[in-house]
């Protein structure tokens, strides 16, 4: 199981900074998400951790190693990104071969039943497949390469609900079975944040957030309660969003609670629980704590 | 599975394909030399084929380079091949397919003699029958690597280029290809030819400049 350590990792494009002096360690052996909005560097530092492209500065170790040019590491990565990268004039059955003739890892009898629980068609060209074919196709690819590191960029983008919730089922499956590092990049955070064991929130090209999925939870607090006495406990803290039904009031609070306020909250009959990762995604990444 | 071997099996069907249309050619020219005598056939062309498996093979694995470059290069890097990996499984494979177009020519060569002995035509044609040299051979394998290289820098200068820079950079990789030109062609005097040392120099620099082309090389992700 790989460990992946960033050390002051920058990426430019011209004058453009994809990535600013990014630094983190994964343990490895989990699933990670990783977390940012649209243009964020999600997929460039990804590119760079699968040796896609070169970093400008900094460096990456992949279980101690740099992966660039590094052929033993790099036939142990597998980066699915949304493009797809495979020729979109090959059948679905031709680009599975491919992958199991390329990666010595490949579970093609794996494919073959991840195929048909998506419902690839096998005789179709890639490029006649829809959006969400093309998704559920790579995410067999992925799945099916069983590489000690395994990274996911928007790749089920376009499946529909079954499909997605189907690959949800065989990461966890597969990730069980035959546990190895993975990297989840996603928009659908509600979704599939149950699965992320440890979680990455990125911002124009920096890290924001790094850590355990229940920690990161637990930096901020759902009241829930009538209306006015939620309004009056809320007052002065910094509320992240609030949703509203017949008189009850739920306030989402970011920040912990001490014990006064833990005891004020209970003496009001309030209800405490934590705070959805989508909740606090958004306060990281927008406004004034951008 | 090598990736050499890879490719060679994803290119038989095509490279199958190819010579079965040339062989089709061969046998439509030779019964048009048997039905209206020796119109394609001059005083300094003894040989049709010569003629039909000119540099149209040549022009054929130029293209095979460029899907090289801008089909499996991505494909493989995805895949978890190095460049360097690629870059030689690629080479590997542009010289057994070189050597495999330049046997197939001979091959068309030899069946046209036959061809030419069995309807008398070896008697009417007035130059020697230009029979297939080792040298020949050698040089014409190191014009199709030539013809390869040009077509896998050229995609690789405009995948990785803007399209305004590529364009003023795409002559040089067009250097090869003609110096290619020059051992495939119809001339059959090698008096005539450059010395062989000359396409040694051009194929050996463009293999060099192939891996540069492909050493640094960021996938890009595919537009969508």
């Amino acid at each position: 199981m790989f460990t992946i350590e960033v050390d002051d990792l920058r990426l430019s494009f011209g004058d453009t900074k994809a990535l600013d002096g990014m630094s983190f360690r994964l343990g490895g052996g989990k699933i990670y998400g990783l977390l940012g909005r649209n243009g964020s560097g999600k997929t460039s530092l990804l590119s760079l951790l699968a040796a896609f492209r070169r970093p400008t500065a900094g460096t990456i170790r992949i279980d101690g190693e740099n992966p660039w040019e590094n052929a033993p590491l790099v036939r142990q990565i597998c980066l699915i990104r949304e493009s797809g990268d495979v020729y979109d004039q090959e059948k679905v059955s031709c680009v599975v071969r491919t992958a199991g003739d390329l990666r010595p890892s490949f579970d093609r009898d794996y494919a073959d039943r991840l195929v048909e629980r998506f419902q690839i068609p096998t005789r179709k060209r890639v490029q006649a497949l829809s959006r969400g074919q093309k998704s559920a196709l790579g995410c067999t690819l992925g799945l099916a390469s069983r590489a000690p590191l395994t990274i996911f960029d928007e790749s089920y983008l376009g499946m529909d609900a079954p499909s997605r919730y189907a690959f949800y089922d065989e990461l966890l499956a597969d990730y069980s079975d035959q546990p190895r590092t993975v990297i989840v990049s996603t928009h659908l955070i509600e979704e599939v944040s149950s699965l992320f064991e440890e979680v990455i929130i990125i911002d124009r090209g920096r890290l924001v957030a790094h850590d355990e999925a229940d920690m990161l939870r637990s930096r901020g607090v759902a009241v829930t309660g009538p209306q006015e006495v939620v309004d009056t406990f809320t007052a002065g803290l910094t509320v992240l969003g609030t949703q509203r039904l017949g008189g009850t009031k739920s306030a989402t609070v970011f920040g912990e609670l001490n014990e006064t306020q833990l005891s004020a909250a209970r003496l009001a009959g309030l209800d405490l629980g934590p705070v959805s990762l989508q909740d606090l995604f958004v306060h990281l990444t927008t406004g004034v704590n951008r | 599975m090598s990736l050499a071997r890879y490719l060679l099996r994803r290119h038989r069907l095509i490279f199958g394909i190819y010579w079965g249309i040339m062989l089709l050619v061969l046998a439509a020219l030779v019964t048009s030399l048997k039905v209206f005598g020796l119109w394609i056939v001059e005083a300094e062309r003894a040989s049709a084929w010569a003629l039909a498996a000119n540099v149209a093979p040549g022009w054929f694995v130029f293209v095979i380079g460029i899907i090289l470059a801008s089909v499996y290069l991505p494909v493989g890097i995805a895949h978890g091949i190095t460049r360097r990996d690629f870059a030689i499984g690629a080479g590997l494979f542009a010289v057994a397919t070189s050597v495999l177009f330049e046997l197939m020519k001979i091959a068309g060569q030899l069946l046209e003699a036959l061809a030419y002995n069995m309807f008398g035509i070896m008697e009417e044609i007035a130059e020697p029958y230009p029979w297939p040299t080792a040298g020949g051979a050698l040089t014409e394998v190191l014009g199709y690597l030539g013809f390869m290289c040009s077509g896998w820098l050229s995609a690789l200068i405009f995948y990785r280029m803007r399209i305004w820079w590529a364009l003023l950079v795409a002559p040089f990789a067009a250097i090869p290809l003609s110096g290619g030109m020059e051992f495939i062609s119809t001339e059959t005097d090698w008096s005539h030819k450059p010395h062989w040392s000359f396409i040694t120099l051009i194929v050996a620099g463009s293999v060099v400049a192939a891996y540069l082309a492909v050493r640094g090389l960021a996938l890009k992700p595919k537009k969508t």
